[in-house]
């Protein structure tokens, strides 16, 4: 077989949330970055909100940043601890800073929880939140007529429950049926990328005007969505949120593109669809890493595979234990130049996307830094 | 039809799970479902281009399996390859089922060769009013390779005394068709099948072949009633078992079970095949993935009749896994399965399940 060799700074296996955020820190210092992966991976089967710590002793968690402390002592092995309290606030600060120059701008304060309700009217807490969700907020909406458009036929999404729940909390909630022809968050989503209007006509003859607010399934467009919601808000001068839905959903494929576009301004190049077959790790050393037909030799290896797809057991030759710096153990050896995101970190104890990010953001300083001394 | 299919397909949230479970990107090779599949049917222009790439798949149901929002893949790739030109093999084989209704072309005559291993007569047995109507299917009747499969199943049924029936007109089930993308060729030879077996009073049709068994269960009530129910002769050999009318033979070997995609993903047939193991008193042990998350052989699809470097090489990492696990032989219990791991060499045993019985 026609096997070629080829070198790369860093190589990232998995596109995850993890693996993009680590590929885009080392992509942003000028070193050469190529993330494989099979595919978008699970992201769009998060909720795109990013959760840190919601309940905690089975209390809920406002004050993030005093109740981190406390899950840090009791948790020494999760990420959280291994990467200490400072660095997971400055990864989430990082994280919606940047965010607001891109194709989608996460509100909230890393320091402390905002609450938001679920697709099923009940409370939930959360750390950012993408805008078209900012709105969606108890304490804002108490008192006030919001207008809940229910799209009958439409997977995971209940305007009922969550009509019913506005209500409990003395929202003046109104539900009305807006008939279009899909069945998925998704196909809803792509429809309003490329005809909004066409919706909006729909929306003005259900009636849903003179509401202050009104509330949709997470459906405003994936590329478009700031200027779908300009549209909305000034056709029918009320302020639009969007509710979080059942996975797959439409504001975590938004996440992936988020991660996708810093990574592209980043110089990053993003493969899909490839396998990582084999790995070989010589002396403590990752020296080659087999995919598809060709081999590729990294300086700095990051595996952010994910603990959905199980993809990281089907990677022969890789072990799992991992040490403080997120470094790749071997029967007690440390493999100096692999670094683990997420998925061993932590998966006995998963938070979300919170873990995601301050796992990427960990692996991605450390795999700099290695590759900054130049060892190896 | 298409229509249908795109709304199905454009479900697809591209997360590559089914990429991940694909058993040739897998082995290091071309292949893949999302490309194959959902993509390439939005795409209309890429279809043209398309050359054999739907024809590299082996249908193992993996990608339908793990696929998060039930986008159905291998519908999708039998849809392209309807679409796309077949290679020389595939359309040699639907000349054959069209000439002579098997997918070899020979004749129904040498449909018997493999009954001179027998020992006992089965004339009586041939075109008679029974309960029981035994299903060949064209591989094993036809390949010398497969006969075995046929004889200990003979074997077993006369120790068991059940009034079982063959069919000496008997037509391809359809199922090569169907995944060769000539769904519409099928109807001739699901009358003519039921028919026969109508004829015959049967009550109970039994297969040795899953691909054959789906056919039955899933194909042939869309195009004409099938007034009996049709099982895999796990499960109907497990059913003697319990009832007492088959005592199996003992064993202290270990063996490893191979999930057949068309049993275990394709019918939910797990757990017969490992009941009846036990019940030898052999030692069953497992791959790393089995039951419904089982990777495929690598024989699935026509992919040994497209790509047989392709095939072989999926085998043989099965086969070195089996040898890692220490086991005497494979099982299986399916013709196209023991045919692909026989085909791709390895020293190792592989037995169908009524083998051991």
């Amino acid at each position: 077989m026609n096997r070629q060799k080829k070198h790369v700074d860093a190589l990232v296996i998995g596109c995850g949330v993890a693996g993009m955020t680590a590929a885009e820190i080392i992509g942003k210092e000028g070193y050469s970055v190529h993330v494989l992966a099979s595919g978008y991976g699970c992201t769009q089967m998060s909720s795109g909100t990013i959760d840190v710590l919601g309940r905690y002793q089975g209390e809920e968690v406002v004050d993030l940043e005093a109740k981190l402390d406390g899950f840090i002592r009791e948790n020494p092995r999760h990420i959280y601890a291994l990467a200490g309290k400072e660095k997971v606030i400055q990864a989430l600060t990082e994280f919606a800073v940047e965010s607001a120059s891109h194709i989608v701008e996460y509100k909230g304060e890393p320091r402390r929880n905002t609450r938001i309700f679920t697709p099923l009217g009940t409370v939930k807490n959360t750390c950012l939140v993408q805008y078209t969700m900012s709105l969606n907020n108890p304490s804002e909406l108490t008192g006030k007529k919001v207008l809940v458009v229910a799209i009958p036929g439409l997977s995971g999404y209940a305007p009922n429950l969550f009509t019913e729940g506005l209500r409990r909390r003395n929202v003046k909630a109104r539900m009305v049926r807006v008939n279009v022809p899909v069945k998925t968050t998704f196909q809803l989503a792509r429809f309003f990328d490329l005809e909004a209007e066409g919706i909006i006509t729909h929306l003005k003859e259900a009636g849903a005007a003179g509401f202050d607010y009104v509330a949709m399934p997470p459906v405003l467009g994936l590329r478009r969505t700031r200027s779908i919601l300009k549209m909305l808000e000034e056709d029918f001068e009320a302020h639009f949120f969007e509710i979080p839905s059942f996975p797959p959903s439409v504001p975590g494929q938004r996440l992936h593109f988020l991660l996708e576009e810093k990574c592209e301004q980043a110089g990053v190049k993003v493969e899909m669809g490839k396998i990582v077959t084999g790995v070989k790790i010589k002396n403590g050393y990752l020296r080659e890493v087999e995919v598809d037909k060709e081999k590729i030799t990294p300086s700095v290896g990051v595996v952010a595979t994910g603990w959905m797809l199980k993809s990281i057991l089907r990677i022969k030759g890789l072990p799992f234990q991992v040490n403080e710096s997120l470094n790749v153990e071997k029967n007690g050896e440390r493999v100096e130049n692999l670094f683990l995101a997420l998925s061993s970190v932590s998966y006995e104890n998963m938070i979300g996307l919170g873990a995601a990010i301050t796992s990427g953001y960990l692996a991605g300083i450390n795999a700099l830094k290695y590759l900054r001394e130049g060892r190896g | 039809m298409t229509l249908k299919l795109l709304l199905e397909t454009d479900k697809c949230i591209h997360c590559g799970s089914c990429t991940s479970v694909c058993p040739l990107l897998n082995a290091g090779l071309k292949g893949d479902p999302q490309k194959n599949g959902p993509d390439a049917l939005k795409d209309t222009e890429r279809v043209k281009y398309l050359t054999n790439l739907p024809f590299n798949c082996t249908l193992c149901l993996a990608c339908q399996e793990v696929c998060p929002v039930n986008v159905p893949i291998p519908r999708v790739v039998e849809h392209l390859r309807s679409k796309v030109k077949a290679p020389e093999s595939v359309e040699q084989m639907i000349e054959n089922i069209k000439r002579s209704e098997n997918i070899f072309g020979l004749k129904s005559e040498e449909r018997w060769m493999w009954t001179f291993e027998l020992d006992v007569t089965l004339e009586e047995r041939i075109d008679v009013k029974a309960d029981i109507g035994y299903f060949t299917g064209c591989n094993s009747a036809f390949s010398p390779l497969l006969s075995k499969i046929l004889t200990s199943h003979i074997s077993l049924l006369e120790r068991a005394n059940v009034n079982y029936t063959l069919l000496s007109e008997e037509a391809c089930c359809g199922f090569p068709l169907v995944i060769a993308g000539r769904r519409e060729l099928v109807a001739p030879l699901a009358e003519k099948n039921i028919e026969n077996f109508k004829k015959k009073g049967v009550k109970k049709v039994i297969t040795s072949c899953p691909a054959c068994l789906r056919s039955w269960r899933e194909i042939y009530p869309k195009i004409k009633e099938v007034p009996f129910e049709v099982q895999h002769t796990t499960q109907f050999l497990w059913q003697l078992v319990k009832e007492g009318k088959l005592k199996v033979a003992k064993t202290k070997e270990a063996f490893v079970y191979q999930d057949p995609c068309e049993l275990a993903r394709g019918c939910h047939i797990v757990e017969e095949p490992r009941k009846l193991i036990k019940e030898t008193g052999a030692k069953l042990l497992e791959f790393q993935d089995k039951k419904l998350e089982a990777t495929c052989c690598g024989g699935g699809g026509l992919l040994r009749a497209t790509n047989v470097q392709a095939a072989s090489r999926i085998a043989l990492l099965k086969l070195q896994e089996a040898k890692r696990l220490g086991a005497k032989a494979i099982i299986t219990a399916c013709p196209a399965c023991m045919q692909n791991f026989v085909k791709a060499g390895g020293r190792m045993q592989v037995l169908d399940v009524s083998e051991i019985l």
